[in-house]
């Protein structure tokens, strides 16, 4: 044994889980080795003063952001059922293979994807309505998210206004922190049920599907893509939003 | 125009793994911060690890560590932002990184003891100088280690990494902890 091939062993010696053969070895040759010695009681030196210390560093969370969580846990708990319905498992394996696993950079990359494009805005729509409130302006008017989006984007659009005697309410306008906040996003409430309505520059595949326990509907128009997403598996609540977003934006 | 009716406000589903979630909140908002450096940025990567959690915890075996399992979930997150991000950390996976211990030799002989080192480490404020100093793959691997006491293997599928590294990111990063804090001490000459 020499310092080389006991090296990788030290970690486990000093934590005391190394097996009594490696342990052994260990101890012979650091018994006659000044450099390794020192190695040692380097990491055991350094071992301690964390475990002794590490805990204290560790900051506590931001109040306001356990109350989120456990809004968001709350809402999770009662899509679950709706879910299940519908086949849970497919739709969280197949929404979470995209998600999870290409992240909201690489949607930029493969902006083609409406899949990819609706998984990733079901998320934020989710997020931002339950998580993200300190972002939102709040917005009564169609008016101030027009000028909002103009503002930010230089896009002129026709928000839809609310309908306040059937029940939909414009809520707050944001800028969708996505891809780098490319995407300007309107808050709705539909019979208290949160509605996002997302418009992003360019031309996208028209599509509609559920994701991540939400229903979606994409088209383009007039050189933006406009994508709406509605929570839960209510498939003629979407329609009729969708419908009527789609002839006010016109 | 009709929109369908309310949901129902009842918590049908709620079998406690939320709540046994968030008995680790802090853990994942310190380790968020200590890799995103901003309590903003921070803050919204716990949030996308709560929320895949909740939405993967059928892959959750009850039983094991949920606190690894969530900085499994955590890293990954992160590790996919940075690469999506196109800020390429190259030495968080390169040799060069897993070699950096080498160059630096092997530490001179101990002239203080360990319960010096520690009391010279009292101030918070050394103690995560120093560990700010260090590479991000030797500082995870070492915290998780000592201060999150997670096993070598939990360690290496939080990292994503095989167990030998493991084993080696924490040798390493141990050794350059315990120089900056003695060569630090002794800059400051107390």
């Amino acid at each position: 044994m020499n310092c080389r091939t006991i090296e990788p062993l030290l970690t486990a010696y000093i934590d005391g889980l190394a097996g009594p053969a490696d342990r052994a070895a260990v101890e012979l040759h650091v018994s006659g080795c000044p450099a390794c010695q020192a190695a040692a009681a380097a990491q055991r030196a350094a071992s301690g003063v964390l475990r002794a210390r590490g805990a204290a560093l560790v900051p506590a969370a931001p109040p306001g952001l356990a109350t989120r969580l456990a809004a968001l846990a709350r809402h999770e708990a009662a899509a679950r059922p709706a879910l299940g319905m519908w086949g849970r498992l497919g739709a969280l394996a197949s929404a979470a293979a995209v998600v999870l696993t290409l992240g909201a950079g690489l949607f930029v990359a493969t902006s083609q994807s409406t899949v990819v494009l609706a998984a990733q805005l079901a998320l934020d729509h989710v997020k931002c309505f339950l998580l993200d409130g300190h972002d939102h302006l709040p917005t009564k008017n169609p008016e101030d998210a027009e000028a909002f989006i103009q503002a930010r984007y230089g896009w002129t659009v026709d928000v839809p206004p609310s309908r306040p005697a059937e029940g939909f309410r414009l809520v707050a306008s944001r800028k969708c922190l996505l891809g780098d906040g490319f995407a300007a996003h309107l808050l709705y409430r539909a019979d208290g049920q949160p509605v996002s309505v997302f418009i992003l520059p360019g031309d996208h595949a028209a599509h509609d599907l559920r994701i991540f326990g939400a229903a979606v509907e994409a088209w383009s128009a007039n050189g933006r893509t406009y994508v709406v997403v509605v929570e839960g598996r209510n498939g003629n609540s979407l329609a009729r939003v969708a419908s009527y977003v789609r002839d006010e934006a016109q | 125009m009709r929109f369908g009716r309310p949901r129902r406000e009842s918590d049908p589903a709620d079998d406690g793994f939320a709540a046994d979630a968030l008995e680790h909140l802090d853990s994942l908002y310190g380790t968020a911060v200590r890799l995103t450096r901003s309590p903003d940025a921070a803050q919204d990567l716990v949030q996308d690890t709560f929320l895949k959690a909740l939405r993967a915890r059928d892959g959750f075996t009850r039983g094991t560590n949920l606190k690894a399992w969530l900085y499994a979930i955590l890293h990954n997150t992160w590790r996919n932002r940075r690469r999506d991000a196109g800020r390429s950390r190259v030495e968080f996976d390169s040799d060069t990184v897993e070699q950096a211990g080498d160059g630096a030799g092997l530490p001179a002989p101990i002239s203080e003891s360990p319960e010096a080192l520690l009391l010279r480490a009292t101030l918070d404020a050394d103690l995560q100088a120093a560990l700010d100093a260090l590479p991000e793959a030797f500082r995870e691997a070492v915290w998780l280690r000592d201060v999150d006491e997670l096993t070598y293997q939990e360690i290496a599928d939080v990292l994503d990494v095989p167990i030998g590294t493991v084993m080696s990111r924490i040798s390493r990063g141990r050794r350059q902890l315990y120089e900056r804090l003695t060569s630090r001490g002794k800059a400051q000459g107390t």
